[in-house]
């Protein structure tokens, strides 16, 4: 089972970056792999179940390389998130048409909520989750009531403004997207420790010079549901 | 230097936390961009808003305009006081705060140097070396410098920040308008001094460049020039984005004459630094253009150690016979050959009225005769500061005189950008040295043709 899993998965990887675009159905997909449909359907849905799952993979396998690393244990947590998106970004880097694909049906408008991440989402959480303890344990996040509760999504927010800002990047070997990542978790981890002004200055000045990438100027950093947002209380 | 690792500080009061983490990042992040922007803005009123005179300008909001301009950092700086410079010829703009002159950046982070390390090795930093400094033992000025050592030797690491090339780019065209402004010359004027200085920072940007010039110019001058040493450079461990060499012992300027070194060292070390310039310059054509303290270290054994081969002028011939036509005083006696010379070097135009004409080519002249003194005697105090007050004291002149500052077009060649950065640089050094120089250069011994 887990080899036609992995079949599907590689041929349909294989044909988005060829084409630049998904396969014109489950039936001529199957045909082409030389696989019943029935069969393809005992394991995916459709097409959204792969694109799912293939973003799964790129972070499970993302957190396994990361904390592989012999120095990893020695990284204070900024350090471990900072090296997680750096792993994360080479793991993308040979999908990225098929990363392309994914956000662009999403900025088509076909579907903007972006559910092809769901189950990266979930698992960035747990990830989030063990990372927050152990930050609050070691004192490097401060453990505040009320407000600790949204680090996790804070971290979302992160991780999904450096996803998309990647998928904007065209310069040289992603460097600015290597900028960004140092800029935007320097900002989000000065921000759960003391003084902000350092971080958002330095984030300042990179998003005035990239102020071409379009998304930037009305981005959402909380990738969340307005009305969700309205129920929580703020104080700015 | 920031620790990206310590937390350690308690945030003021509770109450002022916004209750979403989410929104206060995200106000943050809006802050940082007005920040941005209103320095922009700030600056630009200052320049634009005609009730402040140039005149004013000038002279009162110079501290100002730095400090705005210094918010925009690094090439924005290099460029705005370096057309300022170039316009008032002198080094009146050269002082302290042009050595401030940096890109700043939070330091790289240890996971993005090993990504870095990965990338043009395929190996991380503790592969290669036995220990490897987590944190930056220093600061460079588009990266940073580690620590690290193998085999009992310990070797300086310089590892540039991710995407310095395009943002010197954008660097540039945000100070443009600035730059016009501040110079007063037209943007096509502009253009071919920012083309220079473009080419110059972007070549900064590759270590690759940097290493090959580094062991090119080091084993040329070390054949030649006495009480100077470099650092070794491995090729193997350096990449476009890292330039691996040895460590170098000994302080800093600052930190040397701080230790009071005796006059014989001084002088020697002095020098030193002298025939190393003028060897590149008369014999190689080509030149270490960054005399910044930082680039030398000194040791009370008066050998001078010497690195940074990034920002490396090369001197095209035309450019140089025109330009040490000059500097070397046999002209100044003689009107027209000066004035033949003063065309090609762009400092005056066809179009420049007769009056204009005087006025111009009396002021340089003068500074002509101050700053070419040393070439002209064979021994040359530079610890002298009357001298250095002569110096800014022809600048502080220089910049009322109205021909130089009313002018819309530039004077002097692009080529003489760096060249005079150079010389500055380098009577800098040798002032606060105090050290006593022979000036012999192979200027004298050669017949300089008009
Ligand atoms: N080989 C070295 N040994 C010791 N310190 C070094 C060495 N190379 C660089 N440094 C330190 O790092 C600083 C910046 O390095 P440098 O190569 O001059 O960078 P930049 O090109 O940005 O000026 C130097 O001023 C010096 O203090
Ligand atoms: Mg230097």
């Amino acid at each position: 089972m887990e080899k036609f899993i992995k079949k599907i998965k590689k041929n349909y990887l294989s044909y988005i970056s060829l084409h630049k675009k998904r396969p014109k159905s489950v039936l001529l997909f199957a045909e082409s792999i030389n696989m019943e449909q029935k069969e393809f359907y005992q394991y995916f849905k459709n097409f959204e179940t792969i694109d799912k799952n293939i973003w799964l993979d790129i972070i499970k396998i993302t957190i396994e390389k990361v904390k592989a690393e012999s120095v990893y244990p020695e990284y204070a947590v900024r350090e471990k998130i900072l090296s997680f998106y750096f792993t994360l970004i080479e793991e993308l880097k040979t999908h990225r048409a098929f990363a392309l694909l994914s956000f662009s049906d999403n900025f088509l408008g076909i579907n903007l909520s972006f559910q092809f991440l769901d189950d990266f989402k979930r698992e960035f959480n747990d990830y989030a989750k063990e990372l927050i303890e152990e930050g609050q344990a070691t004192e490097e996040i401060i453990d505040r009531p009320i407000v600790s509760k949204v680090y996790k999504d804070a971290l979302w927010g992160q991780t999904f403004f450096i996803l998309r800002f990647w998928i904007n990047d065209f310069s040289k070997e992603f460097e600015k997207t290597d900028a960004a990542i140092e800029k935007v978790t320097n900002l989000s981890f000065d921000l759960l420790g003391h003084n902000p002004i350092d971080g958002a200055f330095d984030f300042g000045k990179f998003l005035l010079q990239n102020i071409k990438f379009p998304f930037l100027s009305d981005f959402d950093f909380s990738m969340k549901n307005k009305k969700e947002k309205g129920g929580e209380k703020s104080t700015s | 230097m920031n620790q990206p690792t310590i937390m350690a500080k308690k945030i003021n009061s509770q109450s002022s936390i916004p209750a979403s983490k989410v929104q206060r990042a995200a106000k943050f992040v809006k802050t940082g961009v007005k920040v941005g922007k209103n320095y922009v803005k700030h600056y630009a009123k200052k320049v634009v808003d005609p009730s402040i005179s140039k005149e004013n300008l000038h002279a009162e909001n110079a501290e100002d305009i730095y400090d705005s301009l210094s918010e925009l950092k690094g090439s924005a700086l290099k460029v705005a006081q370096m057309m300022s410079m170039d316009k008032n010829v002198l080094p009146q703009a050269y002082s302290d705060k042009f050595q401030m002159a940096q890109y700043s950046a939070p330091p790289l982070s240890y996971p993005l140097v090993v990504k870095t390390f990965r990338k043009a090795f395929g190996k991380t930093p503790t592969d290669i070396f036995e220990t490897f400094s987590k944190d930056a033992v220093n600061a460079a000025s588009i990266g940073q410098v580690h620590k690290a050592e193998k085999g009992g030797k310990t070797f300086a690491v310089k590892v540039q920040y991710p995407g310095v090339a395009e943002s010197v780019k954008s660097d540039l065209k945000m100070v443009k308008p600035f730059a016009v402004r501040i110079a007063g010359l037209n943007e096509k004027d502009v253009d071919l001094y920012m083309e220079e200085v473009q080419n110059m920072l972007l070549s900064e940007t590759d270590y690759k460049l940097e290493l090959n010039r580094s062991m090119d110019l080091s084993e040329k001058v070390l054949k030649e020039v006495k009480n100077v040493k470099f650092p070794n450079y491995y090729p193997k461990y350096s990449s476009d984005r890292v330039l691996t060499m040895d460590w170098m012992n000994g302080s800093h300027l600052g930190e040397f004459l701080n230790s009071n070194p005796s006059q014989e060292i001084r002088n020697q070390l002095g020098q030193a630094l002298w025939d190393f310039y003028d060897y590149q310059i008369h014999v190689l054509h080509e030149v270490h253009a960054d005399p910044h303290p930082g680039n030398f270290f000194m040791e009370n054994d008066g050998i001078l150690g010497i690195i940074d081969f990034g920002c490396v002028k090369v001197i095209p011939k035309v450019f140089y016979d025109n330009y040490f036509v000059l500097i070397d005083g046999s002209l100044l006696e003689e009107k027209e050959k000066l004035r033949k010379a003063l065309f090609k070097l762009n400092f005056l135009h066809v179009d420049d009225s007769e009056s204009e004409m005087d006025e111009l080519q009396g002021v340089l002249l003068k500074m002509l005769e101050l700053l070419g003194r040393p070439f002209r005697e064979d021994e040359f105090d530079f610890g002298n500061d009357d001298y250095f007050q002569e110096i800014y004291d022809l600048g502080e002149e220089s910049s009322k005189v109205k021909a130089l500052r009313h002018s819309k077009k530039p004077r002097g060649a692009k080529d003489g950008l760096y060249l005079n950065r150079t010389y500055f640089g380098l009577y800098n050094i040798l002032n606060q040295l105090k050290a006593n120089i022979k000036t012999t250069s192979p200027l004298k011994e050669r017949q300089v043709l008009a």
